[in-house]
């Protein structure tokens, strides 16, 4: 081990030496004993770890998703992703266990190191920003105490950061790509080589979550993992007689959580017991009850997914030994003058080709019927398909106004219909879509401009829409009979 | 893995970039031409409108110029750039342009004279002529209208020598008969020696002190993936476009004058219903274009489609939709203008590395549309059209010569207008005055030894017609001074 990593252990030992004694100075162990012989194990202990292990299938279901532009996941290889990481960190220092997951993503999923390594950064930020926000709401329903206050503040710095570093990821990548090439570029080809490519994989890492709606949907399933670990130790109070209380429940996991981000041994042992007894001590449980409640969430913590871990390191054939080192292993490539400085795999086809409900709706509504066509329906889901995929290469900033404005046109369309635009009978959608786009408000008609002329555009050079309206022959026509001439005046 | 450093790297392939390939790989240079767009082969062209462009145009042709009055523009994105796409149209830059230029941006060596040589050469490389068969009904039309109106108007000369008239030249030529760059210059700088990789954006120039030394690029491969490349070079000439060109500057952190004095050339499109079948789809665009109000005012045709129909009637839709049964008796036309506002180019802080367009028409913009939206109805209804329907919200049809007049006295509110171009230049201005110039009158970026632009963005100022002959013109004397300089 190198002396850093040798440094890492020795303060994660003592870290959790000193945790552990402030965890049991002056506790009554023949109490602790009690309170363990008169536990209710059944059926709150398996009902906990089944909450904490159905938390770990939706991480399993978020770290899909986030790869899912990039690499496709089985959902039982995402979850076993997610289980080894954790379980790493149970039998490892230093929290190699996010690297090991990074390592193990990267195996399954065949993307680099270090994007792999941004996706499980991402969770972590998400996790602590749920974390920083359900602690907000919990620590309403507790007594105030100081340390509470200070955690959210360091909690908030930490995050805020990470936070703004990954908004930054997501929302300006060209620029942050920029400004790292522009700085790197100062300091030699090496390390240019090195910026380019770690700001290109960190970019590629967060690129899940750059719309709206999988942003939110990411942000949804963050706080519904939480739930499930607030369940397990929701479902262990009342083993221990102490009352359920959901919002205590929810303020001991994020304050545990929160908590065992200080150095500790493998496993957060001593952190982990005494941050999580002193939330419960907070609303008049004794000191030996909470311990006792600590330890048992502790090992519902511990236990399960450490052997889930061993399974699947005994399945995938790999030793957390080298586990450790792939993370070590698994370099950017190296910039060489013909070399690539990075590549980035293309993103995959996905259903997100096809039009959404909405957009189908809206060009519907928006194109006329005077033609009548064999199959319309494909018609308006090509036109459909075409104008979202067109407005979808606005540049961003016009993309949001966009997106904006559809949006608050969706809103106003529920308000004032009481349906959204997609359950409006076609003549009334029609009829409200066109007071939207050719009314007398100047800017609704400006939202609705690239809408209606992308839509209308691509209708009428839709090759079944031409095939009726430009017959080869058309009887009767009367041919223009002006007489040719050439006549080239002044200029 | 192909060799990607270069004595001179060109960005770009469309009318400057192709020429400065040639006339540098002529010469003896070792050139490497970056095209950020794909390349297409003649069955890539000529495909109904949504596929072409998604194909050749920027971002689909989502490339809205903002302002006051937003303004549809599109360039091409594709090997041999915006020429791929255009009506291949042509010019000889104006005496009055030329002298503007010398006067206030003293741009040195650029006389009509000096020109001569460079646009007889592209004449003759492009086939440029005028066209050799009868003219179409939407031309024989424009041409009865100027006629009655007793004004005088010129057939424009066109880079399409056998031009079989489609009328879809917007998604590239099908018959092949349009000269642009991919057809014509490009094929030769290759044979000269010229490398040209297309699917390669360049994100950022290197700079070390006074010189470029590479640049780091995307390459786009055909499955989607891509690689960031580094890659060297002595001498860059960026050719990337009016918006391209300064985004790429400004993103190298190059910004002396650069993007802040773009200039474009505002055109309102007007529909017009004849008793006469026309059949515009199905014939080269009207050919004629009125000079006699020049330098404010241009009246010529554009393009027909079916589609391009629709949204030239889709300020008015629910009056005007019913028109699209008449489309057989319909041609389209344009008013254009100089273009005297002023516009910006910056490259977006936020989402991926797109560029952000901004133009202000002026005042003398706006009045010069409504005269010319008047002067135009005038002629087409003198011309024999029934209605004519201008793309301007609010005023849905046009029948009567009165009504028409009404917009020589009044001006159309901006709120109602809706606008198209397809020219943009001057985002680095070029002339021997630095205060208000981005490069030298030969493209040299000022303050870099190896940096040169050669596009439309170095034009001073607008020119008042379509712009590719000038470009073509400058880019192959800077080209040729610069060899002069370098060539072994």
């Amino acid at each position: 081990m190198k002396k850093r990593g040798r440094l890492y252990v020795a303060i994660g030992v003592l870290s959790s030496a000193i945790f552990i004694v402030l965890a049991v100075r002056r506790l009554e162990f023949s109490a602790v004993a009690k309170a363990f012989q008169n536990a209710n194990l059944l059926p709150w202990l398996p009902l906990a770890v089944l909450s904490y292990i159905t938390g770990h299938w939706v991480r399993g279901v978020r770290c899909r998703m986030l790869v899912s532009n990039e690499a496709k996941l089985s959902l039982s290889t995402a979850t076993n992703v997610v289980v080894f990481g954790y379980a790493v960190n149970n039998v490892l220092p230093a929290r190699l266990g996010e690297f090991a997951r990074a390592g193990m993503l990267a195996q399954n999923s065949g993307l680099p190191f270090v994007q792999s390594l941004t996706v499980t950064l991402l969770e972590r930020v998400l996790d602590g920003l749920c974390l920083l926000l359900l602690l907000v709401i919990a620590a309403g329903m507790v007594p105030d105490v100081g340390w509470v206050t200070r955690m959210l503040e360091v909690g908030g710095l930490v995050f805020g950061i990470a936070a703004l570093g990954v908004l930054l990821a997501v929302a300006a990548p060209s620029l942050l790509l920029n400004v790292t090439s522009r700085v790197a570029h100062r300091f030699g080809p090496r390390v240019h080589g090195f910026g380019v490519t770690l700001v290109s994989q960190l970019v590629a890492g967060v690129s899940f979550i750059r719309t709206f709606s999988s942003a939110l949907s990411i942000i949804g399933l963050s706080v519904v993992v939480w739930l499930f670990e607030a369940g397990m130790f929701l479902c262990l109070m009342p083993a221990f007689e102490i009352g359920l209380d959901p919002w205590l429940a929810v303020f001991a996991m994020c304050v545990t959580n929160l908590g065992i981000l200080v150095p500790s041994t493998p496993g957060f042992i001593g952190v982990f017991q005494f941050v999580c007894m002193r939330a419960v001590m907070l609303v008049g449980v004794s000191q030996p009850v909470a311990f006792s409640y600590a330890a048992l969430v502790h090992l519902s913590f511990y236990v399960p997914i450490t052997l889930w871990g061993f399974a699947i390191a005994f399945t995938y054939g790999v030793s957390f030994g080298e586990m450790a080192n792939r993370a070590a292993e698994a370099r950017p490539i190296e910039a060489g003058a013909e070399q690539p400085l990075v590549s980035l795999r293309a993103a995959r086809e996905t259903k997100s080709g096809e039009p959404s409900r909405f957009f189908v709706a809206l060009v519907e509504a928006l194109l006329p019927n005077d033609v009548a066509l064999a199959d319309r329906r494909q018609v308006v889901q090509d036109v459909a398909r075409f104008v979202q995929t067109e407005l979808g290469d606005l540049p961003a900033r016009l993309g949001w106004l966009l997106a904006i404005g559809l949006t608050g046109f969706r809103v106003i369309t529920v308000l004032v219909k009481l349906r959204t635009l997609e359950a409006l009978e076609l003549g009334a959608r029609r009829a409200w879509v066109e007071r939207w786009a050719y009314g007398s408000f100047a800017l609704a008609r400006q939202l609705f401009r690239g809408v209606r002329s992308t839509a209308l555009l691509a209708y009428y050079d839709h090759a079944q829409v031409r095939a009726e309206l430009i017959p080869r022959e058309k009887p009767g026509a009367r041919v223009l009979t002006l007489e040719a001439k050439r006549t080239h005046g002044a200029a | 893995m192909a060799q990607l450093d270069a004595q001179v790297l060109i960005i770009g392939s469309g009318a400057g970039g192709a020429v400065t390939a040639l006339e540098l790989a002529r010469r003896g240079l070792d050139v490497l031409v970056l095209e950020e767009g794909g390349r297409y082969g003649q069955a890539d062209y000529g495909r109904p409108a949504p596929e072409a462009m998604r194909k050749l145009y920027r971002r689909g042709g989502m490339t809205p110029i903002m302002g006051r009055v937003p303004i549809g523009y599109v360039e091409g994105r594709c090997v041999g750039g915006s020429t791929e796409i255009n009506s291949g149209f042509w010019h000889r830059t104006p005496r009055e342009a030329l002298l503007r230029w010398k006067t206030q941006f003293e741009l040195a060596d650029a006389s009509e004279e000096e020109l001569g040589p460079h646009f007889d050469w592209a004449e003759d490389m492009l086939g440029v002529g005028l066209s050799a068969g009868e003219w179409p009904a939407s031309t024989r039309l424009f041409a009865r209208g100027v006629e009655r109106m007793g004004w005088s108007y010129q057939e424009v000369p066109r880079a399409a020598p056998g031009c079989r008239g489609t009328n879809a030249c917007a998604q590239g030529c099908p018959t092949g008969a349009k000269t642009g760059m991919s057809r014509s210059i490009v094929p030769a700088a290759e044979a000269a020696g010229a490398r040209v990789l297309s699917g390669v954006r360049v994100l950022q120039l290197l700079k070390k002190r006074d010189k470029v030394v590479g640049v780091v690029a995307r390459r786009q491969h055909a499955d989607g993936a891509s690689d960031l490349v580094r890659l060297q070079a002595e001498h860059v000439f960026v050719c990337a476009g009016p918006t391209e060109t300064p985004s790429l500057l400004l993103r190298s952190g190059i910004k002396y004058h650069v993007g802040n004095t773009l200039r474009i050339h505002p055109y309102l499109k007007i529909a017009a219903r004849f008793d006469e079948v026309v059949d515009a789809h199905d014939h080269v665009l009207p050919l004629l274009q009125v000079k006699e109000f020049w330098p404010q005012l241009s009246l010529g045709g554009a393009f027909f489609s079916l589609g391009q129909l629709a949204m030239t009637l889709s300020e008015n839709w629910p009056e005007n939709r019913g028109q699209m049964q008449n489309h057989r008796n319909m041609a389209q036309y344009y008013v254009g203008v100089r273009g005297t506002g002023k516009g910006w180019v910056r490259p977006t802080l936020f989402g991926d590395d797109a560029t952000l367009v901004r133009y202000e028409l002026s005042d003398e913009d706006a009045k010069a549309l409504s005269i010319g939206l008047a002067r135009l109805s005038e002629l087409l209804l003198a011309a024999g059209a029934r209605d004519v329907f201008p793309s301007v919200w609010g005023l849905p049809s046009i029948s009567k010569e009165a009504d028409a007049a009404r917009w020589l006295d009044e001006v159309v509110p901006r709120s109602r207008l809706s606008l198209v171009t397809v020219h943009a230049f001057s985002s680095c201005p070029m002339g021997e005055r630095r205060e208000v110039c981005a490069v030298d009158s030969y493209g040299k970026v000022f303050g870099f030894e190896n940096l040169y632009v050669n596009d439309a963005s170095m034009l001073p100022d607008s020119p008042g017609v379509n712009p590719q002959g000038t470009i073509m013109a400058l880019a192959r004397r800077n080209a040729m001074r610069f060899a002069d300089a370098n060539a072994a």
